[in-house]
């Protein structure tokens, strides 16, 4: 894949550079500050943007408005905006341009290295990758999820996340038949559309906490 | 007419209140001397002297002007001194002649219907004898003239006088003011710093006990698994991974730290873009109230305020049972004001909870105050004041 980073901090950005190319990517573009992102993406026109929050020259949340203005430039162009903290107003701006090809991760979740890499992927796909955090926050707004089992809430969370039913399967050490039948559960427990499986699933629970 | 008369018995009224003070006053003067005398000695003998001048201070609404020094360095003490002589002899004398001018002006007026009902030499006008008709009809009406004179004139200004005497006595001086706010910023700044430094034990407490030992147990396990490469990779995969482990809990405890100094939504997005967040995270529906033209405050008192209504809205979720709550934040004058109120069903400790007890203490080492009212009968209100310079 071909990737844009946008990095302040020299040892992160020479980190995720080594990861990305030691799993077979190509960095086709590097910028340390707010303003470049926007021309870089347009310029590269990259497979995936992976964007830091806070870069100069605020420091503030210059990552994300960039991501949001990218992606009513390049629509569709996936992005995976890491960050020192996550925030659930901040992932609720990003999913407002579409959940598809988006993702919101703590900058720790680099360290793990495969899980890492397949959010890359699954962003790069049109997939979704929310971080843990980020669903629990936004999972807290709502009301108990008391019709649920704690199996069920289980899987409600790792969907949000933005995990294909295999990957729920092979997390939670069941079968993926088992998980089908909790995702039709927790469908019709909380009055979601059916929907095949798939990314619809995932945007339908996505849909469902961000409301 | 009308008019001057109310004003006169406006006036007798507040001199005839005045001897209420004026003759406990009057007694108490002839303790005058003992008690100059037994001042610096015993401080106790001031409570008599300030119960009479805390009458009139009540009685003319008046502040206290009493500093926490011994009495006899309080010059408020020898401002009540002063006053007890004066309003004793003249509250007394004003309070009686006012309210017998009255009876007086009538005594006179009435005074040639009745005179020759008398034994002759009984009847008198001020100093002269009643004997004759003109007399009668002369001297009494000179007399009731003169009493109304002095009830038009001189009773409303001798109650103004006894105003401004008990305000210039028993009220607090500039000196007394200026002392009374300097002994209070004094005492807050001293509680402010005791705060300020429980605060820093507290993050040097979560750094050292919580991410230190955390990051010495991964170097610990790094070291290990070097020592083990050749000989176990199977325990150097165990221990890589224990570290790697070790060190996200460690992230997480440090941005646990982070927020609790300064989270980092304040300065992404200020105090209203960070309320608005807390706001929209919790599951009872909060109303958001920001002042629109809100002056950045400095950055301590914006990491308290969002603090505040963190724990508040923690509280209403965890504890209220409410079914809508509320956060404002405007400035109000040099303060910045958070308020943050629910409709749950009240009865929150303000004294035990931890984290009530905790906007307390972290509202307190800023100087700003902390009011929690949560009454048996439903509602809880969180209203804080920080000082913003």
């Amino acid at each position: 894949m071909r990737i844009v980073i946008a990095e302040d901090n020299a040892l992160l950005r020479e980190g995720i550079a080594l990861l990305t190319r030691t799993a077979g990517h190509e960095i086709v573009g590097i910028v340390a500050s707010g303003p470049e992102i926007v021309p870089a993406l347009l310029e590269h026109r990259p497979d995936i943007a992976v964007l830091d929050v806070r870069m100069p020259p605020t420091f503030r949340d210059e990552g994300l408005r960039a991501a949001i203005e990218a992606r009513e430039k390049l629509p569709g162009l996936p992005i995976l905006v890491l960050s020192q903290y996550v925030e659930h107003t901040y992932a609720t701006e990003l999913l407002a341009s579409g959940a598809s090809g988006i993702g919101y991760l703590l900058k720790d979740r680099v360290g793990r290295v495969e899980e890492f890499l397949d959010a890359l992927n699954r962003v790069a796909g049109g997939g979704t990758a929310l971080d843990p955090e980020v669903v629990s926050q936004l999972m807290n707004r709502r009301d108990p999820l008391d019709a649920l089992t704690a199996r069920e809430r289980e899987v409600l969370h790792l969907m949000a996340q933005g995990h294909d039913n295999a990957a729920i399967a092979r997390q939670l050490v069941v079968t993926e038949r088992a998980v089908t039948k909790h995702i039709g559960n927790i469908f019709r427990k909380l009055d979601l559309p059916p929907s095949d499986s798939g990314h619809r699933r995932v945007l339908a629970v996505l849909a469902y906490v961000n409301a | 007419m009308k008019k001057a008369i109310r004003r006169s018995a406006d006036a007798t009224g507040a001199l005839v209140g005045g001897l209420l003070t004026a003759v406990p006053a009057l007694l108490g003067l002839f303790a005058v001397p003992l008690l100059v005398l037994a001042l610096p000695l015993v401080p106790a003998a001031a409570g008599p002297l300030r119960f009479v001048a805390d009458l009139e201070r009540e009685r003319v609404k008046l502040p206290s002007p009493y500093r926490r020094v011994a009495p006899v360095r309080d010059s408020a003490t020898w401002r009540d001194v002063a006053w007890i002589v004066v309003h004793g002899v003249f509250g007394t004398f004003l309070g009686v002649t006012a309210v017998a001018l009255w009876p007086a002006i009538v005594q006179n007026v009435t005074l040639p219907l009745w005179w020759w009902l008398l034994p002759p030499g009984s009847v008198s006008a001020f100093v002269w004898d009643v004997r004759t008709w003109p007399q009668a009809l002369t001297l009494p009406l000179v007399m009731a003239a003169l009493y109304g004179a002095m009830l038009w004139w001189l009773i409303p200004l001798a109650a103004r006088a006894q105003a401004w005497l008990a305000r210039a006595l028993l009220g607090p001086s500039d000196r007394d003011l200026l002392a009374q706010e300097v002994e209070r910023l004094t005492e807050t700044r001293t509680e402010a710093l005791e705060s300020h430094g429980a605060e820093l034990r507290r993050i040097e407490r979560d750094l050292h006990d919580g991410i230190q030992a955390q990051l010495v147990a991964v170097a610990v396990r790094l070291g290990l698994a070097e020592r083990a490469l050749r000989a176990d990779p199977e325990m150097v995969r165990t221990l890589l991974r224990d570290a790697r482990t070790g060190i996200e809990d460690s992230l997480g405890n440090l941005r646990g730290v982070i927020r609790g100094i300064y989270p980092p939504i304040l300065a992404d997005r200020g105090l209203g873009g960070a309320v608005h967040a807390l706001a929209s995270g919790q599951r009872v529906p909060v109303s958001v109230h920001i002042q629109e033209d809100l002056p950045r405050p400095p950055a301590p008192i914006e990491a308290a305020a969002y603090f505040v209504v963190a724990e508040g809205l923690t509280n209403v979720t965890k504890h209220s049972a409410a079914r809508h709550a509320e956060v404002a934040v405007s400035r109000q004058g040099q303060h910045l004001r958070v308020l943050v109120r629910d409709d749950g069903q009240g009865g929150a400790d303000a004294a035990g909870g931890t984290g009530l007890a905790g906007i307390r203490r972290r509202v307190a080492a800023l100087d700003g105050t902390a009011r929690i009212e949560s009454p048996a009968d439903g509602g809880t209100t969180i209203e804080v004041l920080l000082p913003c310079g």
